[in-house]
């Protein structure tokens, strides 16, 4: 290995035991060296004081370190980890640049926020919504107020009407006895009767039209529009914004997977001062602010890789979510190990139990502000448990542990079809409808009804938790479940974590000879083919003045498979 | 009065109502014909009703009906 300190080549006091260490069980450790520090003397010593006198210590120093073969490593030396500085030699800690710790350190710090600061252009979607309380009967109760008014009157206006047209009837009918007409005075009068009351009726008419307008916007407010964002959009943007690409075939296959954050907006009317109708603006701002479970990039990541059971890779500037497992399958890498213990000749290894669990619990959260997250709560959870198959002493099966994937999201809620209230309404207001069609034209608020079916539904304008939808064109289909729910969550990420399916031997430390260029690949794909067996890689620690490696790995081992079952338990 | 009474009820008001408009229509037309010109304000001002509940113009039915509040038929 050759070390360069900002493109100059210099020597590192310790450099005969530096090794190179990847970590791949643990985010924060993927690459590093095997020793805590460098210690760096003389030149480098210069350049260093000369950055800090320059850029201080808040911005690292590019370290790059380079083997045989033309591999490069990409470092930094960071300043602000306990940096040492002596008469001549400084103490410091490098991190790998543009790896998985860079990439989670800056993502964990950037909010989406920051982003829209900076100019960067989210691409969002409007939700169109509902608000559909719980106060079904206190709508019902003004409405058969009205309604029995409403009918009284016409019943009165059209009565009077049947009696003037009577009148008027009875008066131009020739009669056989009498002479044909009465005069033209009564005739005229009792036309003018009849249009008077024609009139009459047609106002009361207009009244109820107007009267039902009204009745309408304040019970089926026009749908609104909240906006949202695709996940995906989110981390691909946020990702170019900190200088790396994204690619993910796991969200990929989910592509309407969208996150409608908390409504949160300044400046805005009160709900408390206009009506619905009037508040026509988003409440939210399409990306997830501080109020919401996932206001950085990194946190957004975290949650997706709890919710779908993923990794986060970071390999050259590009980052990869993917399904814990996608790797594996897609290998090109194979190593030959020792055995472990080679003075003995033997072999060692333990067994992944820790990976075992009793319960296996898979939540969304539920939003007492949206009630509707509480009264579909069907798709919310699911609970596993594993069992024993034929136990002998029952008191002695150690199965243990509960494996909590708490999803930071709420569900939400999509209107499936009309509710009492509404089916109770619509026949009013389809009656309403066909009064005012006698005249020609008319109202159609049963059609308006019918139109909003589809949308999602939230019981009040603010709601407290972030929700994950599935969208296409702005609304969730009704298979939107089959996406999204607990249990699809078990049957298409989660079941492979079931320790039938997980069961593996660890083994530790195992002496083996790679080449740099397999320690190159291995940190790309950390699954390697090992005696014809794909195995997971844990950790490896390179000694390239020693040319070999210490690798832990898991290898398959069905120590697991006939012993217990998974049972779905809710 | 439940819902369903109440539709009844408005389903046969709107019956009786459109019974009642074409029964003033066809009276109209069978009045003989040296009265019709002298009621001839009749089918215009039936148009303009028509034309002022589609349009909900209460200004305009309120207009009518204070004309026809001021009309004296004696004279």
């Amino acid at each position: 290995m050759r070390h360069f300190l900002n493109g100059t080549e210099i020597a590192p006091r310790n450099l005969p035991e530096i090794g190179v260490i990847s970590d791949f069980t643990d985010r924060p450790n993927e690459l590093a060296l095997n020793v805590d520090t460098i210690i760096l003397p003389r030149e480098a010593k210069i350049i260093i004081d000369n950055h800090l006198q320059a850029q201080g210590p808040f911005e690292g120093l590019p370290y790059t370190v380079t083997m045989n073969g033309g591999i490069t490593l990409e470092y930094y030396i960071d300043f602000l980890e306990n940096a040492i500085f002596r008469s001549h030699e400084i103490e410091v800690k490098i991190k790998r640049r543009k790896g998985k710790d860079q990439f989670f350190e800056n993502a964990d710090g950037l909010t989406f926020e920051l982003m829209r600061n900076k100019g960067v252009v989210l691409t969002l979607i409007d939700v169109p919504y509902l608000i559909i309380k719980d106060n079904a009967v206190e709508i019902a109760i003004p409405i058969a107020i009205s309604l029995y008014v409403m009918t009284k009157e016409l019943i009165q206006a059209v009565s009077d009407l049947a009696t003037a047209t009577g009148n008027l009837i009875q008066a131009v009918t020739p009669n056989a006895t009498v002479p044909p007409l009465p005069p033209l005075g009564s005739i005229i009068s009792l036309v003018v009767t009849v249009i008077a009351q024609i009139i009459y009726t047609a106002l009361v008419l207009v009244a109820v039209i107007k009267l039902a307008q009204q009745l309408f916007d304040l019970i089926f407010p026009k749908i609104r529009y909240y906006k949202g964002a695709k996940v995906k959009e989110l981390i691909s943007k946020g990702c170019q914004y900190l200088g790396y690409s994204f690619q993910s075939t796991l969200l990929d296959s989910i592509s309407g997977l969208s996150i409608l954050p908390v409504p949160i907006l300044k400046e805005k009317k009160s709900i408390f001062d206009y009506v619905a109708n009037d508040l026509n603006f988003s409440f939210t701002k399409g990306y997830p602010t501080a109020n919401d479970s996932t206001p950085t990039l990194g946190s957004l990541i975290t949650a997706i890789e709890t919710q779908f059971n993923a990794k986060t890779k970071v390999v050259n500037g590009v980052v990869q979510l993917e399904i814990r497992n996608y790797w594996q399958n897609i290998t090109p890498n194979s190593i030959i190990p020792a055995l472990a213990l080679q003075g003995e000749r033997m072999d060692e290894y333990t067994l992944n139990l820790e990976e075992a669990w009793k319960r296996y619990y898979i939540h969304y959260q539920v939003d007492y502000s949206d009630t509707h997250t509480l009264d579909f709560y069907d798709p919310t959870d699911a609970e596993y448990s594993t069992e024993p198959l034929s136990p002998i002493n029952t008191d002695l099966v150690t199965i243990k542990g509960l494996n909590d994937i708490n999803v930071p999201f709420a569900l939400g809620g999509r209107k499936k079809g009309l509710n009492w209230i509404e089916k109770f309404v619509k026949v009013f207001f389809e009656v309403v409808d066909e009064v005012t069609g006698v005249f020609g034209g008319g109202t159609n608020f049963a059609s308006i009804i019918e139109n909003r079916v589809g949308v999602l539904q939230i019981s009040s304008q603010f709601y407290s938790q972030t929700k994950m939808l599935y969208l296409i064109g702005g609304k969730q289909p009704a298979n939107y479940i089959d996406f999204l729910s607990a249990t699809v969550l078990w049957n298409k990420y989660h079941y492979i974590n079931q320790i039938q399916l997980n069961d593996y031997k660890v083994r530790n430390s195992i002496r083996t000879r790679i080449s740099e260029q397999d320690f190159v690949d291995l940190q790309t794909n950390n699954f390697a083919d090992v005696n014809g067996n794909i195995v997971e890689i844990l950790r490896i620690e390179w000694l390239d003045e020693k040319s070999y490696a210490l690798i832990s790995y898991k290898e398959p081992f069905d120590y697991a498979d006939g012993h217990v079952e998974t049972i779905k338990i809710n | 009065m439940d819902i369903l009474e109440a539709q009844n009820m408005i389903d046969g008001i709107k019956g009786q109502l459109e019974t009642l408009l074409k029964t003033f229509d066809a009276t109209l037309a069978n009045i003989p014909e040296d009265v019709k010109p002298q009621i001839s304000f009749a089918q215009a001002d039936m148009n303009e009703i028509k034309k002022a509940i589609k349009s909900g113009d209460i200004t305009k039915l309120n207009e009518l009906t204070k004309r026809y509040a001021s009309i004296n038929p004696e004279r």
